[in-house]
């Protein structure tokens, strides 16, 4: 008790505190009132925004997933060095400020970006592909971020198999695509749901790379609660809204974990 | 009977470490053979050979008269029981036993016949629908043996099987697998470094050491007839001791004691040559009359309750373990005593190749 009374303080004064009052706020403050909450439930710019945000956390984490896993799968495949070697390559981008990196996808992404440049001297074709301030640029950078957290869960939950059921499965007469699907993926499962839970909690929240990769179509919760702290000075509003994106995530922890610890994915510990 | 492996100069080497030197080894059909040693010894890389999870550096592996050599593992039709069972976590005990049944293709009520066959083998049948880790250690194993044989491969390996079991279990596991073995008639190759395992479950017993093979043969030759110091040593108590080779046959043990009539003594008069006698083979009297006796004194006295091992030393400075049957007279040996020791040119064991073929 007496080591945790630091981090606790800490907790409730810079986290709890806050929090409650945004709680608070959303209520109306000193006034209660529901009426930022009708506004959002009856606004259809709000029930926009929020399908925004699911439709564009859906499509990144499932990419992630699709692009992620077999990463995870190669890394966990390689001999411990060099493994070591590939995952700072994995984590490299992580080390980059999301700013820089969405800088440097305008750069690739856009009208006279490299691949548009390239495939107008490659096709010969006019105009340019419609790759930046639209969803495709929003998913694309939000892909890219979420990548490594994709990665590590599931190579961490890939690590803890060991290649003993392999070896058994291999002598009983399993192929290596056998074993895949019917020992390793099945196994990898908590991990998988742990890393779409990561990557949608994440996604859900994301701010930067909508704004700066998103056009007028794309804007995501985190835009709007930014929209009207700085430029309409709306804080109940504002809190509204993050309120209301914490209880999303919290009932997709809920979901997941119920799905987790049912018997769907088996019960590994 | 039918051969069902043949190895042929198998060899296994990682760069310039040699894990196993050229080897040659037949195993018959039905019959259970023990990979003994010490750890590092080669064991575990033979096994791992003869499975196909390793390839080899050269030689050839042949499996019920086929060159398995560059066959995949999933296509040499063997079985395995591995140390940590490596029973899959997500399916029940009757999916992991079905496993190897349903990737033949097998049709469904043969599976389901087939597993529950195997499970009741193992005495296991009320446990079908349980995860593998809602069981305890011992049933896990044999649900692993279960799911090894279920499908009848030429071949079970089994890589220390019991290594991570209590005493009580691995002896009840021990005879278990034991009468597997001589029902279903399996052809067993069974990798550990416990002797007493390797003894009482073996038809032959292949003792390595140091990447070799050290030497082949059934438990009991194994222990009477050790063919080096290392096979000596290893297995059970052992008094290895360098003798003068004096005729055909005749040694010297010390000033008082020569014997003739050794078996197997090939080497020629004026060598030195090591030999072993077992604990239990020295007779052992007090005081020093008698004739043709090596004095001695006790050092120590370990009683074991059943048995009491005593440790004496030689005038000439050599320790000897004699293993006696405790008798309620006996009580009075103690250290400092002197002793006359003597044993049967019989149960005099020439180390280093000298033993007979």
């Amino acid at each position: 008790m007496r080591f945790i009374a630091p981090a606790l303080v800490l907790l409730v004064a810079a986290f709890l505190l806050p929090l409650l009052y945004v709680v608070y706020l959303s209520f109306g403050g000193s006034s209660p009132s529901l009426e930022k909450y009708a506004a959002i439930a009856t606004e259809p710019l709000y029930r926009q925004v929020l399908l925004n945000s699911v439709y564009i956390s859906v499509v990144s984490t499932g990419l992630t997933l699709l692009l992620g896993y077999p990463i995870a799968y190669h890394l966990e495949a390689q001999p411990p060095r060099r493994r070591t070697v590939l995952m700072i390559l994995v984590l490299m981008p992580f080390w980059t400020s999301i700013l820089v990196k969405s800088f440097a996808f305008t750069v690739i992404l856009g009208k006279s970006g490299i691949i548009n440049s390239f495939l107008q001297w490659a096709t010969g074709m006019e105009g340019h592909l419609p790759m930046l301030f639209n969803r495709f640029g929003v998913v694309v950078g939000m892909t890219h971020f979420l990548l490594p957290f994709m990665v590590f869960t599931v190579l961490a939950s890939l690590l803890t198999q060991g290649p003993e059921l392999r070896r058994a499965a291999n002598v009983m007469g399993a192929t290596r695509l056998t074993i895949f699907w019917r020992i390793i993926f099945p196994l990898s499962l908590p991990g998988v749901m742990a890393g779409i839970l990561i990557c949608m909690i994440m996604s859900m929240a994301m701010f930067i790379t909508p704004a700066l990769l998103g056009g007028r179509g794309d804007l995501m919760i985190s835009n709007l609660v930014e929209f009207h702290v700085r430029d309409t000075l709306d804080w109940e509003m504002a809190s509204a809204l993050a309120v209301c994106l914490l209880a999303i995530t919290g009932v997709f922890c809920i979901g997941i974990a119920r799905v987790r610890g049912g018997q769907l994915f088996g019960e590994e510990g | 009977m039918a051969e069902m492996v043949r190895l042929d100069g198998i060899t296994k080497a990682y760069g310039e470490t040699v894990a196993l030197h050229p080897t040659d080894l037949s195993i018959r059909e039905g019959e259970f053979v023990t990979l003994l040693g010490p750890s590092g010894s080669g064991k575990t890389t033979l096994l791992n050979l003869i499975a196909g999870s390793t390839a080899p550096s050269a030689g050839e592996i042949w499996l019920k008269g086929r060159d398995v050599t560059q066959v995949p593992a999933n296509r040499r039709e063997l079985g395995m029981v591995f140390q940590n069972y490596a029973l899959f976590p997500h399916m029940t005990v009757a999916q992991n036993v079905a496993f190897p049944l349903t990737l033949r293709r097998r049709p469904r009520a043969e599976i389901r016949r087939e597993v529950m066959r195997a499970l009741e083998l193992v005495h296991l049948p009320h446990v079908a629908k349980r995860k593998p880790r809602e069981l305890s250690g011992g049933q896990q194993q044999r649900i692993a043996i279960a799911r090894s044989l279920v499908y009848n491969p030429s071949l079970i390996l089994m890589d220390e099987p019991l290594g991570a079991l209590d005493r009580k279990l691995r002896e009840a596991l021990q005879f278990e697998i034991k009468k597997l073995h001589e029902e279903l008639r399996m052809t067993v190759l069974y990798v550990t470094h416990d002797q007493e395992e390797a003894l009482t479950m073996s038809n032959r017993i292949c003792l390595m050491n140091e990447g070799r093979m050290e030497q082949v043969a059934p438990p009991q030759e194994m222990y009477f007839r050790p063919a080096t110091e290392f096979a000596a040593g290893f297995l059970g108590v052992s008094n290895i001791i360098r003798v003068a080779v004096e005729g055909r046959g005749a040694i010297r043990v010390g000033e008082r004691f020569a014997l003739s009539g050794v078996p197997g003594l090939t080497a020629a008069p004026g060598e030195v040559v090591p030999v072993m006698i077992r604990p239990e083979a020295i007779r052992l009297a007090a005081g020093s009359a008698a004739e043709n006796v090596l004095e001695a004194e006790v050092e120590d006295v370990v009683f074991l309750g059943g048995v009491t091992n005593l440790v004496v030393r030689t005038g000439q400075g050599e320790r000897f373990t004699v293993r006696q049957l405790t008798r309620r007279s006996d009580a009075g040996w103690q250290g400092g005593m002197p002793v006359s020791l003597s044993f049967d040119a019989s149960d005099v064991v020439p180390l280093n190749g000298a033993a007979p073929q």
